[in-house]
């Protein structure tokens, strides 16, 4: 629906009948609009069934592995009939998941990871700026490129004509936000949030994907002109509070509900919230018709609220590329670990069928 | 923030095909990229299982030449070319030419399903780390990489082909 259309839609059912009021009304009152305020705590449940076993299993699944201004990692406990089960760590980076090890005599291999957690909104006052100190060698890491994110070539030539004009870091970050915005779209059909190529899609041309893909590119591109960017990879573990359907997760089932977020980090402010991809997603799902103007009154408050601010109905894993599953049998990295990773010696499993490599994902909000 | 009004989305032209960023929204048609194998570059010996589980290597096909097929079942190009790769073994058949499907990280059961629709006779492979796309630079399905009788790779096709098409019989015939 276009905006001149959905006007006169609301001129119609202002006239005709005052039945139809409520959806007038709840177009016209969209707002985003995280504040900062009280923690919430949830525990969140990830169960993984193998159901062809074939020699060993190993399985490696995401644990929160934050703590910071926006979410505290309180704990994990796990259940199940593996052979050997532990946290382990990345050895490069120090990312923090469980490690399940079944032998081949247990026939049907199954672990339950229970992690307690509790975040809360974010959003920056651009009003108030600070001296905020960061550590160098996290500043270095968050403006080197990766394997799926190269600095250079296409993605340097192309952040350097997003942010054609923009003086300081903080104009860069909103030019290539809008770029992305702009540029780029939600494509519902991708597998997962995507792998996060960025370099295959600028070379074809094809900006289309999902979260991973999506803020991939704006992580890229920031870090390409020097500014500090990092994928934060995570869950949508509750309804957006705001009446956003597309921002929020079922939490009875969250199949699906992965999603990664990004921030920026600004001398006068720290690291900064930021998630174009879930203005893209909002676009092209909330309403039935694809929006194509980030002005429209549905996209334009997620547009504002999700520069420098996201709700805490989310969870974040981990902010790293390029891990190194321990244990795994082959020298690979992993791009980033946002799903349930596993395999056994009929070879790796396809974390992105949970319905072959059988893993349920829920939460439950806990009240005191 | 003020936010412009879209400029002409760039990720709306035609595209022919599905990066590793798995979108398969993308025209169909559009032309396929044929690129020779590097002179310097060697061919990668890789080793895979089959869909039973047996194993596989490039090395045991040496003698007849082999048309590598990367692919996944998401991939709509992908899809759209696996029927024509029997017409292509017909045509080829007095040389050889077998074609080997090389599935991109996907579940057995996904690629079992996808084999009884029917494609190629050659073997069936699962990719499921990965490696082999890697090895041979694969970042677009679907990709098919032509490997000759010596077992040295000649030539990479990047995009979806009508493998039917006697014009693309007449290309590969340069090299089968």
């Amino acid at each position: 629906m276009t905006l001149s259309r959905r006007h006169l839609l609301h001129a119609g059912c202002a006239a005709v009948s005052t039945a139809l009021l409520p959806l007038r009304t709840w177009a016209a009152e969209r707002r985003f609009e995280p504040q900062v305020q009280g923690w919430r705590t949830f525990e969140v449940t990830t169960t993984v069934s193998v159901a062809e076993v074939k020699g060993q299993t190993r399985v490696w699944l995401p644990v929160p592995d934050l703590n910071n201004d926006f979410q505290l990692s309180l704990g994990n406990s796990w259940t199940g009939n593996a052979t050997t089960a532990h946290l382990v760590a990345d050895p490069a980076r120090g990312t923090r998941m469980l490690y399940a090890e079944f032998a081949e005599t247990v026939a049907a291999p199954t672990v339950s990871l229970t992690s307690t957690v509790q975040t809360r909104n974010r959003s920056v006052d651009w009003s108030q700026k600070r001296v905020v100190h960061e550590d160098p060698a996290v500043l270095r890491a968050n403006l080197a490129g990766t394997a799926l994110l190269p600095i250079d070539g296409v993605v340097l030539d192309t952040a350097r004509k997003a942010i054609q004009g923009a003086g300081n870091d903080v104009e860069k970050v909103r030019a290539i936000y809008q770029w992305v915005v702009d540029n780029a779209y939600r494509e519902p059909k991708t597998r997962g949030c995507g792998t996060g190529d960025i370099k295959a899609m600028l070379e074809t041309g094809n900006l289309s994907g999902k979260c991973a893909d999506l803020n991939a590119l704006f992580v890229g591109l920031c870090r390409s002109v020097g500014v500090p960017a990092r994928d934060i990879y995570g869950l949508r573990v509750a309804p957006s509070a705001f009446g956003y359907k597309e921002l929020g997760g079922n939490p009875a089932s969250l199949k699906g509900a992965q999603h990664c977020r990004a921030e920026v980090f600004l001398k006068q402010y720290g690291w900064v919230a930021m998630d174009p991809a879930d203005v893209l997603k909002v676009m092209r799902q909330e309403t039935a018709d694809w929006i194509k103007d980030v002005a429209h009154p549905v996209a334009a408050p997620v547009a504002k609220g999700l520069f420098g601010g996201w709700e805490g109905n989310w969870v974040g894993w981990n902010t790293a590329h390029d891990l190194t599953l321990p244990h795994f049998s082959k020298p690979q990295k992993l791009p980033f670990l946002m799903y349930p990773q596993g395999e056994n010696a009929s070879g790796r499993f396809d974390e992105l069928a949970p319905d072959s490599f059988r893993y349920t994902i829920s939460a439950k909000e806990l009240t005191a | 923030m003020t936010l412009a009004a879209p400029r002409r989305r760039t990720a709306l032209k035609a595209l022919a095909l599905a990066s590793l960023t798995a979108s398969t929204d993308f025209a169909l048609g559009a032309q396929a990229r044929w690129l020779p194998w590097p002179a310097r570059r060697k061919t990668p010996q890789v080793a895979l299982i089959d869909l039973d589980g047996a194993p596989w290597q490039l090395a045991q096909e040496a003698g007849h030449p082999v048309l590598l097929n990367f692919w996944a079942s998401w991939c709509e190009p992908c899809r759209a070319e696996m029927q024509s790769f029997a017409v292509l073994e017909r045509q080829f058949a007095a040389t050889g030419l077998k074609v080997v499907a090389v599935n991109f990280k996907e579940a057995a059961d996904t690629v079992r399903r996808f084999r009884a629709w029917g494609g190629p006779s050659g073997a069936w492979l699962r990719d499921s780390y990965g490696e082999a796309a890697d090895a041979f630079g694969v970042r677009t399905f679907p990709t098919s990489v032509l490997v000759d009788r010596q077992g040295r790779a000649r030539l990479r096709v990047v995009g979806e082909v009508d493998w039917a098409d006697p014009p693309v019989h007449q290309k590969l015939a340069t090299w089968v």
